[in-house]
């Protein structure tokens, strides 16, 4: 039988990250390395399992840094996504360079690439035809990155010769470019890039600066903008002692479950029945919690973290607001709510197997 | 070496370090001025003390989370600074002024008109 996904609009809404995104609870600790952070102006390294919120702290502290009043700051953070093929250079911008081939040799008269049974030759033609044509500018190839573009922006006189030269470069997507401002900027999972993109970076993280080689060695270096940069690490890889000298260091721990209770609390503060029920639902999501950490502490392959717990809590709000013991939920939601907790087809089996017994 | 003025007590950071570098910590000249940069911003006075002289708790916690980020480099260290931080940091609190036996000549032992002794032996 075919089944067809058919999802009422209020079903989907519900789908969204956003809905079960709760506000970041900021631990003293790592409200203190981020002081530090600021004041040295060196970039926060933090580590810790995925789930515990490295990457949206970037986005907590850019939304906070934009909110004070006369700031300057972007509300959101620039993210540079590293890959295993990064290199240093990605992080302030790239350059299409096989696109700028084909532009200057191949597009220009709409000479099209061989097709089977064409002349091979074609291509080489266009070539030698293309001698004397002008060559399109390099700069209409390159694309600022995360830590170009927030460089860019905390440069009051390079900002206006790039507006002034009809941002030449290719657009930096949704980032306004009208002042100058400070940037928080994001370098998501550092340790997934080669050796030497941390190596590499060692001296432009210190001067902030970099040059774009591909446009005539154009050089652009921080003004007077802030830019606080946030690098998060799974340790899959040890980074270089260099590299961490010159790093804030902070290590995020899976929270203490005082802390455990305000965050998953947060998802609970606006409903209307909350504030109806506050002591009740306190009561039962303390009795959750604790299914969670009995779960957390039975020695999973994988041990799910805050993200999941709050995606849990959130999959059993209304067993919650309902007051409903967590063993007198029905099998088939606990069976569900497994599934978010579980990384792993081991740790599933385990937790699908508790409920039988 | 310790001595209370007014509700501050200084800070220790010549033996926190050194104390670091024993336990294998890197500690390196930029360690001392990133600290030094740490503390004369967040505690230019020192650590504040209580009625009995003793460092009030969430100073001394929040100075510990200031100076961890920058003198740790993995989750390991993180755990040892905080338990050598406060060691340190209690002992000092409990343990009775001590004269300044590293800057002299000679390094008598404590006792009866040592220290004095050895300012005229120099």
């Amino acid at each position: 039988m075919a089944i067809d996904f058919n999802f009422s609009s209020a079903e989907l809404e519900t789908f969204r990250p956003e809905a079960q995104r709760t506000e970041y609870v900021v631990d003293p600790a790592l409200y203190n390395a981020v002081r530090v952070a600021i004041l040295l102006q060196q970039p926060l390294l933090l580590t810790g399992e995925p789930g515990t919120g490295k990457t949206r702290l970037a986005e907590k502290l850019a939304d906070d840094l934009s909110q004070r009043p006369d700031s300057d700051f972007l509300n959101r953070p620039l993210v540079f996504h590293t890959k295993t093929t990064s290199t240093f250079t990605d992080l302030f911008y790239t350059y299409d360079a096989l696109g700028h081939f084909q532009a200057a040799h191949f597009d220009e008269g709409n000479q099209l690439p061989p097709t089977p049974g064409g002349s091979l030759t074609k291509p080489i033609d266009n070539l030698l035809s293309k001698q004397k044509k002008e060559v399109p500018q390099a700069s209409a190839y390159i694309q600022l990155q995360a830590l170009g573009q927030a460089i860019l922006l905390s440069n009051a006189e390079a900002l206006a010769d790039y507006n002034r030269r009809e941002q030449s470069y290719l657009p930096m997507s949704s980032v306004p470019t009208d002042r100058p401002r400070s940037t928080v900027v994001l370098i998501d999972e550092v340790d997934k890039a080669p050796r030497d993109f941390a190596n590499d970076l060692l001296n432009e993280l210190d001067r902030f600066e970099f040059c774009v080689r591909e446009d005539r060695n154009q050089t652009y270096c921080r003004g007077l903008g802030k830019v606080i940069v946030i690098l998060t690490s799974n340790s899959e890889k040890n980074l270089p002692d260099a590299f961490l000298r010159r790093c804030i260091f902070y290590h995020i721990e899976f929270p203490e479950k005082q802390l455990l209770d305000i965050v998953v609390g947060q998802l609970f503060t606006n409903s209307p029945e909350y504030k109806a029920k506050k002591a009740q639902i306190d009561e039962r999501l303390k009795e959750y919690i604790g299914v969670f950490m009995a779960m957390r502490n039975s020695n999973p392959k994988k041990q799910p973290a805050t993200a999941e717990l709050i995606s849990w809590i959130y999959f059993l709000r209304e067993q919650l607001i309902n007051n409903v013991p967590y063993n007198s939920i029905d099998k088939t939601i606990r069976r569900a709510g497994n599934s978010i907790l579980a990384k792993h087809k081991d740790d599933l089996l385990a937790l699908n197997n508790a409920l039988t017994e | 070496m310790t001595t209370t003025t007014g509700t501050y007590r200084p800070i220790p950071i010549g033996e926190l370090l050194e104390m670091l570098r024993n336990d294998g910590f890197q500690i390196t000249p930029d360690s001392y001025r990133r600290v030094f940069a740490v503390v004369n911003t967040f505690f230019p006075d020192g650590l504040p003390v209580d009625a009995a002289d003793q460092p009030i708790e969430s100073a001394r916690q929040e100075l510990c989370q200031l100076l961890g980020p920058v003198l740790v480099r993995n989750e390991t260290e993180q755990e040892r600074f905080a338990k050598q931080f406060h060691q340190l940091v209690i002992e000092r609190a409990t343990a009775p002024p001590q004269p300044p036996y590293h800057l002299l000549l000679r390094h008598p032992q404590p006792g009866k008109g040592a220290l004095f002794r050895s300012f005229y032996c120099c």
